[in-house]
């Protein structure tokens, strides 16, 4: 009897540490929100204007939230087939001795520091592509690589998981009824797993659209919206890194309060994804 | 919420600071100061003076801290105005700050360098190409420093608005890495970060940057209410010592 009440006690206690740890994460989100928000809401009407020049008080963002948003397409456009064309292979393809080097080389990209992309990309990839492409290095095409880069080892994993997760006899079914490996990929894998593939997709894209330090490094940040790939782009999150540090009265609030239009951008994304991937 | 509480905090740190230390000397002011007046901070307290406080805020904010008092001495990157010397401020240069416009090692205008004009001309954006100044075809890339920065203030009061399509560096360093990588770049620097190499010094009106005629200086100044008493005029003796000068020129000034 007191061994029963004595459990009970426990997986009370565990209870009350669980949901503190939940309601702590969600009121530091809460908080963070509020915070940004209120410190940016002065300057909230000025952001859409097409001009950012805080030394004229003009401070429009249209043209960083252009470039926030070619780099991140880009970046998918790159990551998201290579990272489920990765997938594919460790799941399907590769032996499972040859998986087990492949997995942890893939699963360690993630674990290099941003600022080392930043550097790689500054002193290889865009000395490149100015002398391979023209124009000035600094660019889209820049930073939607080093991007899909670093988003490919999440957007990989997690495509893996839920490829894994598709029942053997899915597979077996399809194969049985003659099915080639191509078939069973396309019209069996794929659109079973594909809940878990835009899981996939939709956490590379927000590490995309808030990654800062690599981006800024070699996209050249002009706050003009680009004409093509090979035009610099200022991104949101690299603007309010750049001028944060001298930032003060109306320039700073407008600095917050793009950081506000990011958290929404953001949330409004992933609304968007979870609602196509159901 | 986070800044506010950090501010609060820093200014408990600061006014419980004044009390313990009467005899610390406060420097607040241009952001360009900042960093050689923190090595010299450093060295006075070596050679046995008491500890110097340097915080940032801009030349203008610094004027201020002097003339409310929060402030023993102000930092500055340019001049006082008049109104400001009326109001009984006096300007000690420490060094003058040379900044430098830097090309790739392989731009044939590296050897002739460039006139004041057609400087203007290119960071304007009104010259786009390097065959017009001749040099190699090819279009001009421009190098800035990001908005609040005190090196683009100067470049903006000695030579003129840059072109919103310059490409955007936030530090020296990055102006360097960009200008060493392309032929067709050019971008301004002070001149400790022009001399680490990877870039060429341009001469601009015939004077090589740190020659006598260079035109894109500018003066360095520590500021007092009146002649500096007591640790101020300590610390700027001290600043006149051999191994001041000595950090001066390796912070890239030029000993005034």
């Amino acid at each position: 009897m007191t061994d029963l009440w004595g459990r009970l006690r426990r997986e009370a206690a565990v209870r009350a540490v669980l949901l503190l740890c939940a309601l702590g994460a969600s009121a530091a989100v809460l908080l963070i929100a509020f915070f940004v928000v209120a410190e940016g809401w002065p300057a909230l009407g000025a952001l859409p204007g097409a001009r950012w020049d805080p030394e004229e008080g003009h401070f429009g963002v249209q043209a960083m939230v252009w470039g926030s948003l070619a780099v991140t397409g880009g970046a998918l456009l790159l990551a998201v087939p290579a990272g489920v064309g990765m997938a594919l292979f460790l799941t399907e393809v590769a032996p499972p001795s040859l998986a087990l080097v492949v997995r942890p080389l893939l699963q360690s990209l993630a674990g290099v520091p941003s600022v080392v992309y930043g550097f790689v990309g500054l002193q290889v990839l865009v000395p490149a592509i100015r002398r391979a492409l023209g124009g000035p290095g600094f660019s889209v095409l820049a930073g939607a690589c080093v991007l899909a880069v670093m988003i490919l080892p999440t957007i990989a994993a997690i495509a893996e998981d839920a490829l894994r997760a598709v029942p053997v006899a899915y597979r077996e079914g399809a194969v049985a009824l003659g099915a080639t490996q191509w078939q069973v990929v396309r019209r069996i894998l794929l659109p079973a797993a594909r809940s878990g593939l835009i899981t996939a997709v939709v956490l590379g894209l927000g590490r995309a659209l808030g990654e800062t330090m690599a981006v800024m490094m070699v996209t050249g940040n002009v706050a003009a919206p680009p004409g093509s790939i090979l035009d610099p782009v200022r991104t949101l999150t690299g603007n309010i890194a750049m001028e944060m540090g001298y930032a003060v009265g109306r320039h700073r609030e407008a600095l917050f309060a793009s950081g506000a239009l990011l958290l929404a951008m953001v949330m409004a994304l992933n609304a968007a994804a979870r609602r196509v991937g159901r | 919420m986070p800044m506010r509480v950090l501010a609060f905090l820093t200014l408990l740190l600061l006014l419980t600071g004044c009390g313990s230390t009467p005899s610390g000397l406060r420097i607040a002011g241009s952001t360009s100061v900042q960093p050689v007046a923190e090595r010299l901070a450093e060295g006075y307290r070596r050679a046995g003076g008491s500890r110097v406080i340097v915080q940032g805020g801009g030349s203008t904010a610094g004027v201020q801290a002097v003339l409310s008092g929060i402030a023993a001495m102000g930092a500055i990157s340019r001049s006082l105005t008049p109104e400001e010397s009326e109001q009984g401020l006096v300007s000690h240069t420490i060094g003058y700050d040379v900044l430098t416009v830097v090309v790739h090692p392989e731009n044939p205008l590296a050897q002739r360098g460039l006139t004041l004009a057609e400087l203007r001309a290119i960071f304007r954006g009104d010259v786009t190409d390097w065959v017009q100044l001749g040099g190699r075809p090819g279009p001009i890339h421009l190098v800035t420093r990001e908005a609040g920065s005190g090196s683009r203030e100067a470049f903006r009061s000695l030579v003129g608005p840059v072109s919103p399509r310059a490409i955007v560096q936030n530090s020296a360093g990055g102006i360097r890495a960009a200008v060493m990588g392309n032929p067709q770049a050019i971008g301004y620097v002070s001149l400790g970060v022009a001399r680490m190499g990877g870039v060429a010094a341009l001469a601009v009106d015939g004077h090589r940057p740190g020659e006598v005629g260079y035109p894109l200086v500018r003066p360095l100044s520590l500021v007092t209410l009146g002649q500096p008493r007591g640790e101020a005029a300590a610390f700027l003796r001290y600043i006149r010592s051999p191994e001041a000068r000595q950090v001066l020129a390796e912070e890239g000034l030029v000993p005034g």
